[in-house]
């Protein structure tokens, strides 16, 4: 009984963080990113990826590191206390939820999966040795696609590459490449798994910081950031029949008009360097909320159980 | 621009690319370049293909349609008033004639001339023109891909849209090039 009442608990409080970390981020996403909107396309994309997964993230942290040793360590054992209703409800909605996520994420995964390997069925592997196998395929699929979790691999559509010279083809693979480094599919499956309603702009928002990071890696020059503008715009005008699962990447994926943002970007391109001092910058605020964390564990612990006690009456 | 190359191959700060994965790409490519799919020219035409840029008409008589468009209809005299007055009568007639010919314009008799209407609007054409380059262009090839498939017209404002980029894009190549002259 005990241990049934300490994972409703647990699992209401889940949910409660959940649902309001999910709520602050929906509507303050975009006024963290405007403060950080002169740094370089990866970190952008790696700052919305993290605002996206917040919710899940800090929401299972602090029920693991708050929320259950409160309850072990404060509440008696042997306690009779009955549980309301609110408390399984809450519960009943947060196994809900994730099993939810957990379909959602694994539908999609089968389905990519399928498409996926029907494509290189008949493909023509040019590259196994390499760690991502590259193919050909001979059929109507999007032009470049980068696709797999595990075992990630890069498929090039026989039109598509007929359509880019060799320096656009190259830095087109590239950029492919870029994602698979990137680990994107993996981020999407994630994404998938934390579903949230008001959150869509967010991912959104996600998806073309990460094309645009993708674009940066790609290129170390100006003239292959040139190449595979000119390819973006190439391929921008032709699509195929099939489209890309949902666990892919690939070099165009949005229509002509944003493709805009990203080849005028390319057009400008300029070699940068880093800011000297950029990683401190982070890690000092962080490791004082720690310190402070710490400092006010057993305070933080017992107001924890205070709100658990509420739940429960 | 060697300043630059140095840059931003030594001491970018950003993560580049591993030999293994520049080496992955060529070999692709090379592999591409020798055993393609298509023919030399199919390649050639593939890559030189442009929606709205290389349309199956000469440039005179895509001016002419352009002004006889808003007008809706017009005869020659009209058309040389309303912007064509830097031609000759006879070389409008004659393309008139030519763009009534290939079935492009309708005519009706006006006393002594004809009044020329478009039979298609600028989309319709657009949308016949990229069709008909692409079967031409694949129809009788060796290639049995259905590469028709992967056509997608894009509507009249995206494809300028991508006109404009790829010029500028051209435009910065040549800069390019310029400067890596010595």
């Amino acid at each position: 009984m005990f241990a049934l009442r300490g994972l409703l608990l647990s699992a209401s409080i889940l949910i409660l963080l959940y649902a309001a970390l999910s709520l602050g981020i929906a509507g303050a996403w975009r006024i963290l990113v405007r403060i950080g909107r002169q740094r370089p396309a990866r970190q952008t994309a790696n700052l919305l990826f993290a605002l996206r997964m917040m919710p899940l993230l800090l929401s299972a942290l602090i029920t693991c590191c708050f929320m259950v040793p409160s309850f072990l360590l404060l509440e008696p054992h042997s306690g009779n206390e009955a549980l309301g209703s609110v408390p399984v409800v809450l519960a009943c909605g947060c196994l809900l939820t994730f099993a939810l996520g957990v379909f959602r994420a694994a539908r999609a995964q089968a389905r990519s999966s399928t498409v996926v390997a029907n494509w290189v069925r008949e493909a023509k592997a040019v590259s196994r040795n390499g760690e991502v196998p590259v193919f050909r395929v001979a059929q109507s699929i999007p032009a470049f696609t980068a696709a797999g979790i595990r075992r990630p691999k890069v498929l090039v559509s026989e039109a598509g590459a007929a359509l880019l010279s060799e320096s656009e083809l190259r830095t087109a693979l590239l950029h492919e490449f870029a994602h698979i480094r990137r680990r994107d599919n993996l981020k999407k499956l994630l994404l998938r798994f934390s579903a949230c309603p008001g959150i869509a702009a967010l991912e959104h928002a996600w998806l073309q910081a990460a094309e645009v990071a993708a674009d940066d890696e790609a290129v170390s020059s100006l003239a292959e950031a040139l190449d595979l503008a000119s390819a973006l715009i190439k391929l921008s005008r032709f699509s195929a029949m099939c489209s890309a699962p949902e666990f892919s990447t690939g070099l165009v994926h949005s229509p002509a008009a944003s493709v805009d943002a990203r080849v005028r970007r390319l057009i400008a391109w300029r070699a940068q360097r880093p800011p000297a001092g950029v990683r401190l910058r982070w890690y000092l605020p962080a490791l004082a909320t720690v310190v402070c964390l710490a400092m006010t564990y057993s305070t933080t612990l017992i107001g924890m159980h205070e709100v658990t006690e509420w739940l429960v009456r | 621009m060697k300043m630059e190359r140095t840059l931003a191959q030594g001491s970018r700060g950003m993560r580049t690319f591993p030999f293994a994965d520049r080496e992955i790409c060529s070999r692709f490519v090379a592999e591409f370049r020798y055993n393609p799919q298509f023919t030399k020219e199919q390649m050639k035409a593939l890559r030189s293909f442009r929606l709205s840029g290389e349309r199956p008409l000469g440039p005179l008589e895509q001016r002419l349609l352009e002004t006889l468009w808003p007008l809706g209809n017009a005869t020659v005299r009209e058309l040389l008033n309303a912007g064509l007055n830097d031609l000759a009568y006879t070389t409008v007639m004659t393309t008139l004639d030519r763009l009534h010919r290939k079935e492009l314009l309708d005519r009706v008799s006006e006393g002594k001339a004809f009044r020329y209407s478009p039979r298609y609007s600028r989309e319709e054409l657009r949308r016949a023109a990229a069709g008909e380059a692409i079967r031409e262009l694949f129809g009788t090839g060796e290639s049995s891909l259905p590469l028709s498939y992967l056509i997608e017209i894009l509507s009249e404002e995206d494809a300028e849209v991508l006109d404009d980029l790829q010029k500028l894009v051209e435009r910065k190549q040549a800069e390019l090039r310029k400067e890596d002259k010595p």
